[in-house]
């Protein structure tokens, strides 16, 4: 389309004013630029054979063409009585064509031109004159001031044409900032999501296919590499493509390859690989950290009115691919510190387990139970990952208590054993002043209470003990019975089992010994295993 | 065909809106305050409604009350828009069944898409938008 209404359609101005023209008994005629008849009244009955007829086309043809160009040609009087209004259209300042509207006074109803034409069009002229009585009532003065109401109508109705036009194109202008501001908000408000990277660049990636007209978006990282990137997987995808998104990873991987530039926007047009047969446009965006792109951003298959990649398109892309960037980094340097924090916990919990080589490996063994536990029995995976931090320092309290006491490997005597029984209470004051450990803090406190109210330290009994400590005080005391102790063998798993079972409801909640008693233990094993090398190797030394 | 009946007293939004759910085959009726929506509802009744939260004359709220204790509109989908700041308390969009909170501005997109899949649960399942009337 070269302009803001296609001529003859609803929106035309020209077309508006010739329908007004129709209403009120004005035969109209449409003609292109050079004056060439495009469009003849309508109109039924004898009237409408009369206007259609050859002679009377014939004679406002010879007089249009002359016109060829006039930006604003006059009143023309065909003969005497019968007038020609010329309303010139125009869009943008381009002279489009004219429309012509027909005007008859009384007396040119009895002219001798108006006698010749009904003959040529084989109509009685009494009758034509008959119908056409009512509204040849115009005079050359009357017809002057009708062509000045036409030529106003017309400006007027061609600014509404315009301005409805401007309108439209604001409103859909308006409508795309709304999906990219609704899209930068929504990718703002989780982009401290971090601890789950996965799902926030799934969302991103819903997001951005819903925001754009695209069929699909795909984000790719370098394949088999995730240094910096805080994911295992290669790809994300979104949206309804007809290629699969295997296919389109493949596509997307050999383009980035071949890309001049990889580190800024592309679009490409004609890709191979891509459905149907490279046609549509594919446009690529880095997402950039300081050292360059860590990935692509990508999205193809334009759909909507208008095929064509626009600034709107590329504007959200790149907008998109600014959030991701720095998300990717924060996630990566979040998830850097968490795994430092755990490894500090790991190192410390071990260098306590150490202590006793009894007990080596013990707090990693018991995180690992009591994470799967509480997995097993739906809790989210915030609160899991709490509950491993707190099984790798519930005995942490152990520090304090004396090497000889806790390597004992003979009967502890009253007062020996009640220093043992004061680790969870050191381990609370250790860790109360951390801020990182205030949802641990009552797990470590309380991991050696009882269901049935006879443990310690606080002696508390059923639901009154925190969930977390009871799961922890199965995971504890399956990994004390499971272990050689100073003062006894290890014993084997179906005994263990037996016990568990006839200490539900006594020692433990009994709504999680059964839950327990499913879990797999072949990870815990590995674990038994490799702390059994490490203490063969301390003792060594 | 499916008739929506739109009440914002800002006029881009209207305009935004009602050339959107139009390019979607849906016929649309217009109102700047909720006193007018509530005039047009009771003589057009309408399949769906989109309106927003802060209006003259009469507030968002108040005219869903109003739909919702008149019989033909009692059960109808409603999507209310808000401005970013202003909260419709949870309690008071279940009390009147509100479909959906928007929050301006809004992605003309999912409002849409929204929309069509309120009037397809209506229409029963297989029913195309077209033939909810
Ligand atoms: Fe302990």
């Amino acid at each position: 389309m070269t302009g803001p209404f296609q001529l003859g359609s609803k929106k035309d101005p020209g077309h508006r004013v010739r329908a007004r023209c129709s209403d009120i008994g004005l035969a109209v005629w449409r003609t292109n630029a050079a004056g060439l008849i495009l469009e003849e009244p309508f109109g039924d009955g004898l009237l409408g054979l009369w206007l259609r007829a050859g002679p009377l086309g014939r004679r406002i043809a010879s007089t249009t063409s002359q016109w060829d160009g006039d930006r604003e040609p006059d009143l023309h009087e065909l003969f005497t009585g019968c007038w020609l209004l010329p309303l010139a259209e125009r869009r943008r300042r381009r002279l489009v064509g004219y429309t012509v509207a027909l005007a008859f006074g009384p007396e040119g109803l009895q002219q001798p031109e108006f006698e010749e034409m009904c003959k040529a069009a084989q109509l009685q002229s009494v009758a034509v004159r008959r119908v056409m009585r009512t509204w040849a009532n115009h005079d050359k003065g009357s017809c002057t001031r009708l062509l000045q109401m036409l030529r106003w109508m017309y400006e007027d109705q061609r600014a509404i044409a315009e301005h409805e036009d401007a309108i439209e194109t604001f409103t859909d202008r308006l409508g795309n900032a709304y999906e990219t501001i609704d899209l930068l908000y929504a990718l703002g408000r989780s982009m401290n999501e971090l601890d789950e990277p996965e799902t926030f660049l799934q969302a991103s990636l819903e997001r951005l296919h819903e925001a754009a007209e695209f069929s699909w978006a795909m984000l790719v990282f370098p394949e088999g590499v995730h240094e910096g990137v805080p994911t295992r997987r290669d790809s994300f995808s979104a949206g309804r493509p007809t290629m699969s998104f295997p296919e389109i990873e493949k596509a997307a991987r050999e383009l980035i390859a071949k890309l001049d530039r990889p580190d800024t926007l592309t679009i490409c047009s004609d890709v191979e690989g891509f459905e149907p047969d490279g046609g549509p446009q594919v446009v690529v965006q880095p997402v950039l950290r300081e050292q360059g792109p860590i990935g692509w951003l990508l999205a193809g298959e334009k759909g909507g009115n208008d095929p064509q990649v626009s600034t709107y398109d590329t504007h959200l892309i790149e907008a998109a691919a600014g959030y991701l960037g720095p998300f990717l980094e924060n996630a990566e340097l979040y998830r850097e510190q968490k795994a430092l924090f755990v490894g500090m916990l790991k190192a410390l919990s071990a260098s306590i387990d150490a202590k006793d080589p009894y007990t080596c490996g013990h707090s990693a063994r018991v995180a690992h139970l009591s994470a799967c536990l509480a997995r097993k029995i739906g809790l989210d995976p915030r609160t899991v990952e709490r509950i491993h931090i707190a099984g790798l320092v519930h005995d942490i309290g152990k520090i304090g208590i004396p090497e000889h006491i806790l390597g004992k490997t003979s009967r502890l005597t009253d007062e020996e054993f009640d220093a043992i029984k004061r680790h969870p209470e050191i381990g609370y004051r250790i860790l109360r002043d951390l801020p990182q450990f205030d949802d641990v803090l009552p797990t470590v406190l309380h991991h050696h209470e009882r269901w049935d109210g006879q443990g310690y330290p606080k002696g508390l009994a059923g639901e009154d003990i925190p969930l977390a400590a009871r799961i922890m005080a199965l995971a504890d005391t399956f990994d004390a019975m499971s272990s050689t102790r100073a003062y006894r063998p290890a014993m084997n798993r179906d005994k263990v089992f037996a016990e568990f079972r006839r200490c539900s409801g006594s020692q433990f909640d009994p709504s999680l010994v059964d839950p327990f008693l499913s879990l797999d233990f072949a990870r815990y094993d590995e674990l038994v295993g490799e702390a059994r090398n490490l203490s063969t190797d301390l003792k060594a030394a | 065909m499916t008739r929506i009946l739109l009440a914002d007293d800002e006029v881009h939004i209207t305009s935004l809106l009602a050339r959107k759910l139009e390019q979607n085959g849906l016929e649309v009726d217009v109102a700047h305050d909720g006193e007018e929506a509530w005039l047009i509802a009771q003589e057009r009744t309408p399949h769906a409604v989109i309106t927003d939260l802060q209006m003259p004359y009469m507030n968002g709220v108040e005219f869903v009350e109003l739909l919702r204790a008149n019989a033909p509109t009692a059960g109808i989908p409603i999507i209310m828009l808000t401005a970013r700041g202003y909260v419709l308390e949870t309690d008071q969009a279940d009390r009147l069944n509100i479909a959906a909170v928007m929050p301006k501005p809004f992605s003309v997109r999912r409002v849409v898409s929204l929309l069509e899949s309120l009037l397809a649960d209506r229409a029963g399942p297989g029913a195309s938008l077209r033939e909810v009337a």
